[in-house]
């Protein structure tokens, strides 16, 4: 990604503004357009913090004060899809270190890292709140559930 | 009617002692008025509370648990524990935990505040061991980052952002990975930082400290700042030893900087004791110089000095006090017999006091720094604030923040257009056709101030008809901004979103041959659409030097009497009455035409204070051949600069720190200066050595004027220029010391000051609209043989010429050579990259600096800062040519060209 593509379309810079206005200091409405640099340009690199800081009249040190706080902004490129695997006390009770190991093992990749064909980055995560379903994962934007590693064999098969 | 007492004020207990407070008072607030000794740890004493170090945990009567005293807001009747068991308990807990965060160091002293607090709690070892180690970032020349002291109150961050507004600094990463940082995670010296200390003085545990060793503070004395003209106050630190501490304070009451302070205040008053200062006067013999004593010196100036009564001139100090300008301009006109005294105005804003005293009758800012604040609309042309005013420029971040329009005009692409709402970018040299433009626009829509006009205006009709030419079509072409943004600039001018318009000007504006039309243009902008005398408005030249204002209005200049009284028959009679002697009646000769009568012979002795020409002249060598013909050249400094080398005698002078006095600022206000150490050596105030210079002089004359030069203070002398100086009557050292600072005019004692200028009327009764005419864009144009435009102005990091600034080794560090800002497209053609070796040369002279690669400048265009750093000074390039009418010198505009050298 060069420099000079990091630019919003027309319509999301109206998008930016519509969200702006949503809040009594427009900065309110600095995390949903850091999520839409982040879906619009694979993630957040420190050069979209700057031009997400142009937009917003803040200085790109807050942006990334804010983007190193929380967690669900990537600082660096991802695969195509998230795979997120849950390893809070109830999935880890039910296997979670078993279905992170298989899921390691498979794609060759540490938690943290993404494939070499850019297709699956792979994360632990704290609870996504389906503990009645342990073990579970979010994949991308859906939620799977009750894992086993048959199962997961066949959700990372189907992802391209 | 009923009165509620408990609404007005609030009783509460705290440790058994009743204390009352004001409502919207915090429980800390009364804590901190019986001054009990409770850590605070991020809390900032005139900020709102952060209440992220939860140490000022307190004890309340019915409510639960140990609340932060800093978020609790008081209650009439509430009673308040610092001592109970369990708030010190739990406090005790928090201050362990904090203090095992931090790694002990033997490079630093203690953890400050922090370690105060721990003391008290008797906490001699944290119970913890830190989880994180790292190194220290001393990347920055003045202070240290520390992360092994640092508690992560934000405190800095709130500094950089919220008082400075440079958000140089934030808080990064969350939980344990959480440390101070900066944009892109690097060193400090990677980031946008300014290095204005703010967040050093804020820092409770020294984990921001000063790189100089700490030494032991005798006492704090409050003054005023030495450098640019905003006049910022600063405690100075006097150590033990005599010697005044690295890093001054800020002064949160002074009511022109409210707390703030730039890199040059904060760290820039080592000058003061640099090793080069000239401690004992010099007498030229045989073209050595001889250390002698006072008398000596004095004696050796008078002799020289009297054999040219009336052919002499004299130049004045914008860096010395109102008390030593009205002294020297006493001794030239009651002793010398002529009006020649001027001082560094002539080169910086003479073209506006000029256009302002045709235009109004009155040659200051109109407005107060408040008034920027206010205003809906920011209009800054040919100034670049960030460098120059920094504390200004927080007060237009501050502005904008609170959704005021900021419009810049300049050339180059200074910081101020990064953060501008509008940036018009024309070609140099095409500003009357710019704002004649704007003005048009204003009339055309029916945006003038038609009421503002027909009641305080005069000459508008001829005005009206001399915009014939400015069509937005014509001045588009000439300009090269574009009709759309001309039209915006003018509407948000004359009807911003909110209150009324600023207009702020620089030397962009005023160092050209058509200077003083240029200033004409933006008045009659002000005119047309009425904005000035209200607040929220006004017209801003900003002064560059400490007391420019004020050496002027204590009567440095050729044209005026001190407060810029005429020369006419009772005004003089006036003088003669007060002085016993009567001052010339005829206008003396401003700074350029000295220099020119150097050459005639018109003038042969020459009086130069605090001021080094031979630097800051254009055209050195020409300057330099006028300078070698005078008979007799007596300087009066701190230091032995490129004009006292010249010099016959050498009167050594106190610093700044060193002496009593007050500065003038560019928003009136007369503020005091204070002695906070010894002079030099045997240094001595620049009053005492003129007066004592004058009374010999004039015993050569065969006068006696010992009774007219006889002030045993400062303090005295300000008494007799506040007795003749109509604005300046009500002012008093002892008054100032009472109420802080105040703005002229203050003509009595129990008057409180003026905001604005204007409110009622002009000086001149109505204003007068002058038209301004586009004239030739620059004397000297870029050509085949010197195919680049020079543009030169100033730096952050070092102080005009530089003779004071070069003197502190850390803004050296910072700035340390001359850089030739060239754009990209120019720098490839001539193969150079940033930091390559440079030679620029024009018709007069060479320099060599070294290449700065940016789009600030535009391509044909090169920037070269008038500091002299490593024997390289713009003016040895720069045009004398001079406007007509104010005399000030085109250092704005030359032609030159480049050529890169072999790096030796």
């Amino acid at each position: 990604m060069s420099v000079q593509s990091i630019a919003f379309s027309t319509g999301q810079l109206a998008e930016v503004r519509r969200l702006q206005g949503l809040y009594p200091d427009k900065r309110g409405a600095l995390l949903p357009v850091l999520h839409m640099a982040q879906d619009t340009f694979g993630y957040v690199s420190l050069e979209v913090e700057e031009y997400v800081a142009s937009l917003f009249g803040l200085s790109p040190a807050h942006v990334h004060e804010v983007v190193t706080f929380y967690t669900l902004y990537f600082r660096q490129p991802r695969g195509r899809h998230v795979v997120a695997v849950c390893h809070n006390l109830s999935c880890h009770l039910a296997g979670a270190p078993l279905i992170l190991a298989h899921l390691k093992e498979r794609l060759g990749i540490d938690v943290g890292e993404t494939t070499d064909d850019g297709r699956i980055t792979l994360q632990a995560v704290e609870c996504l709140c389906a503990c009645e379903a342990a073990p579970m994962m979010q994949v991308d934007d859906r939620y799977e559930m009750n894992l086993t590693p048959d199962k997961v064999d066949r959700i990372v098969e189907a992802l391209r | 009617m009923n009165v509620n007492v408990a609404a007005e004020r609030m009783k509460l207990t705290v440790d058994g002692r009743t204390v009352e407070v004001r409502p919207g008072a915090t429980v800390l607030d009364a804590v901190n008025r019986l001054e009990i000794a409770l850590p605070q740890l991020c809390k900032d004493h005139d900020r709102a509370p952060l209440g992220a170090c939860r140490t000022c945990l307190v004890h309340v009567e019915g409510v639960r648990g140990v609340p932060a005293a800093c978020h609790l807001p008081a209650r009439d009747g509430m009673v308040v524990s610092t001592e109970h068991p369990d708030a010190v308990r739990v406090r005790r807990g928090v201050l362990d935990l904090t203090l095992s965060m931090l790694t002990p160091s033997a490079e630093r002293d203690g953890f400050g505040q922090l370690g105060g607090a721990a003391e008290r709690h008797e906490l001699a070892r944290p119970t913890w061991t830190p989880l994180h180690q790292a190194p220290i970032d001393g990347s920055k020349s003045f202070f240290v980052l520390d992360r092994e002291a640092c508690i992560l109150c934000g405190r800095c961050a709130v500094a950089c952002d919220d008082v400075q507004h440079i958000g140089a600094i934030a808080l990064l990463g969350r939980g344990h990975a959480m440390k101070v940082g900066v944009a892109r995670g690097g060193a400090m010296a990677t980031s946008v930082c300014t290095s204005c200390g703010q967040c050093v003085a804020t820092c409770p545990t020294g984990a921001l400290r000063p790189k100089d060793a700490a030494a032991p503070i005798a006492r704090r004395v409050e003054t005023t700042c030495p450098y640019c003209g905003v006049g910022c106050g600063i405690e100075l630190g006097v150590r033990t030893d005599h010697r005044l501490a690295v890093m001054a304070d800020d002064v949160p009451v002074n009511r022109s900087s409210e707390g703030m302070l730039c890199v040059k205040g904060r760290f820039g008053t080592g000058f003061v004791h640099a090793r080069d200062r000239i401690r004992t006067p010099r007498v030229r013999r045989d073209g050595r110089w001889h250390e002698v004593g006072w008398d000596e010196a004095l004696d050796a100036a008078a002799d020289g000095l009297a054999r040219h009564h009336g052919r002499f001139g004299a130049l004045a100090s914008a860096k010395a006090t109102n008390e030593d300008a009205y002294v020297i301009q006493k001794f030239v006109r009651a002793v010398m017999g002529t009006n020649n005294v001027d001082h560094c105005t002539r080169l910086c804003h003479s073209p506006s006091v000029e256009a302002m005293l045709v235009s109004m009758g009155s040659g200051a800012t109109s407005n107060s720094y408040q008034d920027y604040e206010e205003a809906g609309c920011l209009m800054v042309v040919g100034a670049d604030a960030s460098a120059n005013h920094p504390v200004i420029a927080i007060r237009f971040r501050r502005a904008m923040k609170r959704g005021a329009k900021l419009v810049v005009v300049n050339p180059k692409r200074v910081e101020l257009c990064d953060q501008a709402d509008l940036w018009l970018q024309p070609r140099p040299g095409t500003d009357v056709m710019l704002f004649n433009a704007m003005a048009r626009v204003i009339v055309d829509e029916g945006l003038a101030d038609a009421d503002f006009i027909a009641r305080r205006t005069e000459g508008v009709g001829a005005w009206h008809t001399s915009l014939s030419e400015a069509t937005l079509e014509r001045a588009a072409a000439v300009t090269g901004v574009s009709a759309e943004h001309i039209a915006q600039a003018a509407r948000w001018y004359a009807r911003p979103p909110v209150s009324g318009s600023c207009l702020i000007w620089g030397m962009g504006i005023t160092q050209h041959t058509n200077g003083i039309h240029n200033a004409h243009a933006l008045l009659n902008l002000s005119l047309v659409a009425g904005q000035l005398g209200r607040a929220g408005s006004g017209i801003s030249p900003l002064r560059g030097q400490n007391n420019v204002q004020g050496c002027g209005d204590s009567g440095c200049i050729p044209t005026n009497l001190p407060g810029y009284q005429k020369y006419d028959e009772p005004t003089l009679r006036h003088f003669e009455r007060e002085w016993g002697l009567r001052p010339p009646a005829m206008t003396g000769k401003v700074v350029t035409e000295m220099v020119e009568a150097f050459l005639s012979g018109e003038i042969q002795a020459m009086y130069v204070v605090g001021e080094n020409p031979l630097l800051s002249e254009p055209d050195l060598h020409h300057a330099e051949k006028a300078f070698d013909q005078l008979d007799v050249l007596v300087v009066q400094d701190l230091f032995m600069h490129e004009t006292a080398e010249q010099a016959d005698v050498f009167l050594p002078a106190a610093a700044f720190a060193e002496k009593e006095g007050t500065f003038t600022n560019s928003e009136r206000r007369v503020q005091r200066v204070r002695k906070a150490i010894d002079p030099a050596g045997d240094a001595r105030p620049d009053w005492w050595i003129t007066a004592e210079l004058a009374k010999r002089v004039a015993r050569r004359l065969g006068r006696d004027v010992s009774t007219q030069f006889a002030w045993r203070s400062a303090s005295e002398v300000f008494d007799e220029l506040a007795r003749l100086t109509p604005f300046l009557g009500g002012l008093s050292h002892a008054r100032l010391d009472r109420e802080g600072g105040l703005q002229w005019p203050c003509p009595t004692a129990d008057h409180p000051g003026t905001r604005f200028l204007y409110g009622e009327t002009f000086p001149l009764g109505k204003a007068r609209f002058i038209p301004a005419l586009q004239t030739a864009e620059a004397a000297e144009l870029p050509d085949p043989d010197f195919p680049f435009l020079l543009n030169t102005g100033r730096l952050l990091y070092h102080w005009h010429g530089g003779t004071l600034t070069r003197r502190v080794e850390g803004l050296m560090e910072l700035a340390p050579r001359l850089e030739v800002a060239i754009h990209p497209s120019d720098a490839r053609r001539l193969g150079v990259d940033t930091g390559a070796p440079l030679r620029v040369s024009s018709r007069r002279g060479e320099l060599t600096g070294y290449a700065r690669v940016t789009e600030a400048v535009r391509p044909g265009a090169l920037f070269v800062p008038f500091v002299k750093l490593a024997d390289s000074a713009a003016n040895f390039l720069t045009n004398p040519a001079f406007d007509p009418a104010s005399k000030i010198p085109e250092y704005k505009v030359c032609a030159v060209r480049v050529e890169r050298l072999t790096a030796a």
